[in-house]
């Protein structure tokens, strides 16, 4: 249907309560993109704003058509010099910004604030390029009902409307649409993989275990109270002391730096377990590298992920956004590969010339014609029996920085154990290297699953032991087995206990703050994590296959209205069957049920005018105001055109009508 | 339909042609009534409006959007979107279902001027009913709300060009009520019309020569006291006739009366206009009625085939200007 220049709601004005909820909606939903966007474009848009506002209260003419036209062609050009191009996640987003703001200051009709509101939509959706947590939610929330207040203030053209009246329908409208899009959300099928290729979008860059240790590396990382992912068991969870998760091996050793290898085979060599599984999920926060964290050691990649032969498990890209997966692990066991020359070399590579002390120490045990376990006791009870301290604050060395700690400062945290460990071992001719990942972590007994942070990174070393394989070994622990037992935080006696930014021992403040954890861990899991891997999990987990799924989504999606339907037809069916409850029909009532106390019942099937005269017949006294009520009401009722004014003298007529009990003597 | 065509729009001309066949399909075998319609699921229409298909583009970018970068929150709003729309097509079909439209009425009023239809349209249902729209073949609108189970008067204001009984035998309601995502409508054949004069045109002097022998002193009557009766002042009554002296002495205003004192009687015949156009001759004569009833004369009427006898007041004046209205013409014409 077409609208014409008569109607008000087109041309005319729009009410200044129509663009007040418009103008909120906005600056709602445009808010949290000032904090990534140019400061020229936040300032194009709140003026924007303010010229509307000032509009709609009558202070400001609506912008010459030349000048919006150019404003717009200037945001696109300021745009593409900002950002180098057009096309793309942050370009468009501060495009969309740029013309929103525009787009209000020639907004005249209903029409064009409708189209407002769904640049608001879209506003809203370009955001979560940026943020899914928990709050981004709320914010969903939050600019999804204003924005929908705003849509239907702009549907409403009743001139007497008030500003209150749109919250309700579209309260209704979101709370009605609620169950569809659970239903939907849960069953419409996710693929893999994009549609087409995108560039990085993680804007948080690379944070986390790096792939290479310089010393230093690891104690900055325990600074930080940040997630590195949390991670719920199948079953019971392990110990403590079992809780190494293995992140990138590093073998190559510069004299200062510790990197990885070079490449290496896929495909792990596998093992012989020697305890039983455990298996568990993770939920790793996006840090733009590749790899994964899994219990020491994983015994298959999840889909998308491969194992190497360092028991490295490496995703397919940079991780740049939220990413669950599952794995299985045994914590117990036995390789029984042999170790390539090749590999052996680049395991036992001492670079000439550096730590000549760590060099001699590490000769004179292999000389002395020991065995490799032999080896590894000397080099722990070294660690043992001298003054050596766990701390978060050594003094950094930088050339020969393993002699340095073992020789004269003593002074280290785990990658200078872990080092200095794997040196003297190579000097010792046993082949060593050092893993980093992280060790512990919090178990939140609320929400029964364990948080890593970044403060439990850690590193440590393995050795190369004929029949048995490679070999964890924890120099660290020998120095301070609380470390393992307790965190990072018993170890280090300097550091205040601060963990999100709250003291550990201020109990209740430290319970909240799990709290606040658990409830993202949950939305974590089942919002943002929520994609084609576990809604296979889901699916099958309530007994449904890949191909039932598309019949059962079809069914409830119609399946659905049609129960609305059939609720909604029995419901008009049952409102048919009794009588319209009118305004007349209920003062008419009113009437009747004065009369009948009185003793003058109406009968079910008598007419209106038929119970008059015989009313009237009863009670000669009452009988003028019996038949003008009655032709009155039959008026009402009966014939058309009747208007508001006669139904007044109606309402004032039966009003009046207050019949005594006893007829008055005449 | 006369709608004016937006440049800029392309689908528009598919779209109303598109409306005008369905409106052609659907109501083929409708006979305008009297009385009274009744909006049910069966005489309603709905098909999305130009926001509502833009939304159905947004939705299908969102979801492409979500599914390429694989993000949740983006799927959560993209889903809750998509059903919003759909509820809201229920909610504008429901916002028209058990709305009665009654017969109008409209006052009769001169070609150019505008009628004033009062359509009684009543709620059925105990839910208020809210940015209805009433529309006219001719593109007409009034915007209303009926409360529940009420009735309401509509005014709707429609533009009248030429004389005669103007039908308003189609009305379109319609509503984009909550989200203008949908709009629904029915067409409703209530018989209405408004009876249109002819517009008053021409020479305001009132034919001397023609018919009325005293007519020159009837003509005089105003500046003198030589009026036949005094009567209460009415609403219309001219300033200039109105006996101040009299009202004075008395409670209310008085107004003098000149029936026919004398026996003069004007005719205003259409012989005793002239020219080609039978519209304008009609609109002297219009014109005439009204200065004769505003000069407080007795006239009579006088066309090919019609006449109204010599009379005065409001119902004569009704009378004649009526038969200009309804006047087809004569046979030699």
């Amino acid at each position: 249907m077409t609208d014409t220049p008569t109607a008000p709601g087109r041309r005319g004005e729009l009410r200044f309560s129509t663009m007040a909820w418009l103008l909120t909606a906005l600056l709602l939903a445009a808010a949290p993109h000032a904090s990534k966007l140019p400061i020229w474009l936040s300032g194009l848009f709140v003026v924007s704003i303010c010229w509307r506002l000032a509009i709609a209260m009558g202070f400001a003419p609506f912008p010459n058509r030349w000048l919006l036209m150019a404003a717009t062609i200037g945001t696109a050009l300021a745009t593409v010099v900002d950002y180098g191009m057009l096309i793309g996640p942050e370009s468009g987003t501060a495009l969309l910004v740029g013309m929103s703001g525009l787009k209000l200051l020639e907004t005249r009709d209903r029409r064009d604030c409708g189209l407002a509101v769904l640049l608001g939509y879209l506003l809203v959706v370009t955001w979560f390029f940026h943020a899914q947590e928990v709050q981004a939610g709320l914010y969903l929330v939050a600019s999804v009902t204003v924005l929908t207040c705003a849509l239907v203030a702009g549907a409403t053209v009743d001139r007497n409307a008030t500003w209150r009246d749109p919250i309700r329908p579209a309260l209704i409208l979101l709370v009605q649409a609620l169950p569809f899009a659970f239903l939907l959300f849960l069953l419409v099928p996710r693929i893999h993989g994009p549609l087409w290729a995108l560039p990085n979008q993680g804007d948080a860059g690379i944070t986390g275990i790096d792939d290479s240790m310089t010393p230093g590396a690891i104690a900055r990382l325990a600074e930080s109270s940040r997630v590195a992912f949390r991670t719920r068991f199948g079953g019971a969870p392990p110990g403590r002391e079992k809780l190494y998760w293995r992140g990138p091996v590093l073998t190559r050793f510069d004299g200062r730096t510790w990197t990885r290898g070079a490449p290496s085979i896929a495909g792990s060599p596998g093992y012989q377990p020697l305890s039983k599984a455990v298996e568990y999920s993770v939920i790793l926060e996006p840090h733009g590298q590749r790899w994964l964290f899994a219990l020491d050691l994983p015994s298959k990649a999840p889909a998308r992920a491969t194992l190497n032969r360092e028991y490295e498990l490496l995703w397919q890209t940079p991780i740049d956004r939220l990413l669950m997966y599952r794995v299985r692990s045994h914590p117990e066991y036995r390789q029984s590969m042999q170790l390539a020359p090749p590999e052996r070399a680049s395991n036992l590579h001492f670079p000439p010339g550096s730590n000549p002390l760590t060099r001699n120490l590490g000769e004179q045990w292999r000389k002395a014609n020991l065995t490799a376990w032999e080896r590894v006791e000397r080099a722990l009870s070294l660690y043992r029996q001298q003054p050596f301290v766990y701390t978060l604050s050594p003094p950094i060395a930088q050339i020969d920085a393993s002699d340095r700690f073992l020789f004269e400062t003593k002074r280290g945290f785990c990658e200078h154990f872990a080092s200095s460990f794997v040196l003297l071992m190579r000097a010792a001719g046993v082949p060593a290297r050092v893993i980093t990942g992280y060790q512990g972590g919090e178990m939140n007994t609320l929400g029964k699953y364990l948080i890593v942070r970044q403060s439990d990174a850690h590193a440590w070393a393995e050795v190369w032991i004929q029949d048995t394989g490679w070999v964890r070994v924890d120099p660290t622990a020998a120095v301070a087995p609380e470390r393992i037992e307790l965190g990072v935080h018993a170890a280090v006696a300097e550091r205040s206990r601060m963990i999100f930014g709250t003291r550990v021992d201020l109990g209740w403040l430290h319970r909240v703050a799990l709290a606040w954890d658990t409830l993202n861990n949950h939305w974590n899991e089942w919002v943002v994590g929520y994609g084609a891997e576990s809604q296979r999990t889901l699916l099958a987990k309530l007994g449904i296959s890949e191909s039932g799924r598309a019949g059962l989504l079809a069914g409830l999606l119609l399946g659905m209205p049609l129960c609305a339907l059939a609720v909604w037809l029995l419901a008009n069916w049952c409102g048919q069957r009794s009588q319209p409850r009118n305004p007349t029909a209920i003062a008419y009532e009113r009437f009747c049920a004065r009369l009948g106390k009185l003793g003058l019942e109406r009968g079910t099937a008598e007419s209106p005018r038929a119970f008059a005269t015989r009313a009237a017949g009863a009670r000669p006294d009452l009988q003028r105001d019996i038949h003008e009520i009655t032709e009155l009401y039959a008026t009402l009722r009966f014939a058309p055109g009747a208007d508001d004014r006669l139904f007044a003298v109606f309402q004032r007529r039966v009003s009046k009508f207050r019949p005594k009990n006893q007829p008055r003597r005449a | 339909m006369n709608f004016p065509r937006s440049k800029t729009f392309r689908l528009r001309p598919i779209r109303e042609r598109l409306l005008a066949r369905i409106e052609r399909w659907a109501t083929r075998r409708r006979r305008p009534v009297s009385g009274s319609a009744y909006l049910d699921s069966r005489t309603i229409y709905i098909l999305p409006t130009r926001n509502g298909l833009v939304f159905g583009m947004m939705l299908l970018v969102m979801f492409v959007g979500a599914t390429n970068y694989a993000n949740s929150l983006a799927f959560v709003l993209t889903f809750l979107l998509a059903p919003m729309g759909a509820v809201s097509m229920w909610h504008t079909q429901r916002n028209l279902t058990g709305l009665v439209v009654e017969a109008g009425r409209a006052e009769p009023v001169f070609a150019g001027q505008s009628a004033s239809f009062r359509i009684p349209v009543r709620n059925r249902k105990p839910t208020a009913r809210r940015s209805l729209g009433l529309r006219t073949r001719t593109g007409e609108v009034a915007h209303f709300r009926v409360p529940g189970s009420e009735r309401k008067l509509i005014e709707l204001q429609v533009q009248t060009r030429a004389r005669g009984l103007l039908n308003l035998d189609r009305l379109t309601v319609f509503t984009r009520y909550p989200i203008d995502l949908f709009e629904a409508w029915s067409w409703i054949d209530v018989g209405a019309s408004a009876l249109v004069y002819p517009k008053p045109s021409g020479s305001h002097h009132l034919p001397e020569a023609l018919g009325a022998a005293g007519f020159a002193e009837a003509r005089a009557c105003p500046g003198t006291d030589d009026f036949s009766t005094l009567r209460e002042y009415a609403r219309g009554d001219s300033p200039k006739h109105v006996a101040w002296k009299a009202s004075a002495r008395s409670e209310g205003l008085l107004t003098k009366r000149f029936d026919g004192s004398g026996g003069q009687q004007l005719l205003l015949s259409w012989d005793a206009t002239s020219g080609p156009d039978p519209e304008a001759r009609l609109s002297q004569l219009a014109l005439w009625v009204l200065r004769a009833e505003e000069e407080g004369l007795r006239y009579e009427l006088r066309l090919p085939g019609v006449e109204v006898e010599a009379s005065f007041g409001r119902a004569h004046r009704h009378r004649c200007l009526e038969a200009l209205a309804l006047w087809q013409g004569s046979g030699h014409d």
